[in-house]
């Protein structure tokens, strides 16, 4: 058991450095340098503390001399070593600041805006990199996610970098492009409403060359379908959703007609006169706006019922 | 391609019903550009991006209609039916126009 902590002990690499006379000196420098670091950032907060250089009760002592004790051991390592030391004097100094500032000289500090914001701020200054990375990459990204802001700005960026560089592009051109793209439209050819043994007619009167055997009554079918409005407000920025609500309202369509067709045939009839299309918003409800499609029309009977649509 | 609301075609013989053609275009809700038709309507200009973007729309739906109605072999569209709804909620305008027909042939 002692052999194996001795081991451990050995593999350390503070321990390894001790054990060498030069990376003896090295280390005791750098811990030279922390010192001085600590010194200089105590003597900061001293100093702050005794001069009363604070607003609202916070003292400036807590962010200026976590920054002083860094840059003083800065300065010291890159003097007598060369190279830095990663301001830890920085880290010591805010846990000192903190117990101090927070815990024994003010117990009864309550939690309010320039608490909150003074934390913010001593964070910043003991942990910049992860601090500034939140505040820029995830502060950021969640307001550009919210708004859409840095899309938009990007996308203008772009525009603008391809209108000064390809001069092919002209300006008429985008904005035709632009107008274009306002209006979506889809197209599905592989669907053949026609093809499924009863003819749909959109006309009012009867057609006087189509021989009608029998008038089954009206018959009507409808489909609801809905869209989230928060699909809705962003798609003012991207126009796919559109596309996707286009496709939604056409496959709606479908479903209703091919109930109807279905309904027809159950019935026996293989036409369908004055045949109407209506696509009506039912309103809002749990964040979703919600429509349905009619289709309605007359149930015939054609005389020939092998081939119905040729006379 | 004939396109006709009536429901037959004076002086025409029909020779065959293909059945029905419809095609759809929407216009998008662009929040940015209702606020900016909004502020037109106030200083009393008139809507023309409106209007441009709904005859775009129209013109759209009839091209898909007529496509379908080509392929089925159709040279005309009777009974043709136009309609424009509203599919938008509280936040803009989004604008389905549904157009369709009876493909025929005629001579």
């Amino acid at each position: 058991m002692l052999n194996k902590i001795k081991r451990k002990l050995n593999d350390l690499s503070i321990y390894k450095r001790l054990k060498d006379e030069e990376e003896r000196k090295v280390f005791l420098k750098e811990l030279g340098c922390i010192d001085i670091g600590i010194i200089v950032g105590i003597v900061t907060y001293v100093i702050c503390l005794y001069t009363h250089f604070d607003i609202y009760g916070w003292n400036f002592g807590l962010v200026l001399s976590p920054l002083f004790a860094g840059y003083a051991e800065s300065l010291a390592a890159k003097r007598y070593l060369e190279e830095s030391t990663g301001a830890i004097s920085a880290f010591i100094l805010f846990l000192i600041t903190v117990v101090y500032g927070f815990i024994i000289s003010n117990p009864t500090l309550g939690f309010n805006v320039i608490t909150a914001g003074s934390i913010v701020i001593i964070l910043q200054a003991a942990f910049p990199i992860a601090v500034n990375y939140f505040l820029i990459a995830t502060v950021l990204a969640i307001i550009s996610h919210v708004t859409g802001v840095f899309k938009k700005i990007t996308h203008s960026i772009w525009n603008l970098y391809e209108k000064i560089f390809n001069k092919k592009t002209k300006l008429k051109e985008k904005i035709e492009e632009k107008k274009s793209n306002r209006v979506h439209s889809f197209y599905d050819g592989k669907l053949d409403m026609n093809n499924l043994g009863v003819l749909l007619l959109t006309m009012e009167d009867s057609p006087k060359d189509l021989n009608i055997l029998e008038y089954k009554g009206i018959y009507e079918s409808s489909h609801i379908f809905s869209f989230k409005r928060r699909e809705e407000i962003k798609s003012g920025i991207e126009d796919s959703l559109e596309k996707e609500l286009l496709i939604c309202a056409k496959n709606a369509e479908d479903k209703a007609l091919l109930k109807l067709i279905k309904q027809l045939k159950a019935d026996g009839c293989n036409g369908l006169l004055n045949m109407n299309m209506a696509i009506e918003t039912l309103g809002p409800s749990m964040g979703e706006n919600i429509s349905q499609v009619v289709i309605r029309g007359t149930g015939v009977v054609f005389k020939e019922k092998e081939d119905v649509s040729s006379l | 391609m004939l396109l006709s609301s009536t429901s037959t075609l004076e002086n025409k013989t029909i020779v065959k019903y293909h059945g029905l053609v419809n095609g759809e275009s929407l216009i998008g809700s662009n929040i940015y550009k209702d606020l900016f038709s909004g502020v037109r309507d106030v200083v009393a200009g008139r809507t023309s991006t409106y209007a441009e973007e709904l005859e775009s729309a129209r013109n759209e739906a009839f091209q898909i209609m007529e496509n379908k109605a080509k392929e089925l072999g159709a040279n005309g569209i009777i009974g043709l039916k136009i309609s424009y709804n509203n599919l938008g909620g509280t936040m803009g305008n989004t604008i389905l126009v549904t157009a369709y027909g009876t493909a025929v042939s005629y001579e």
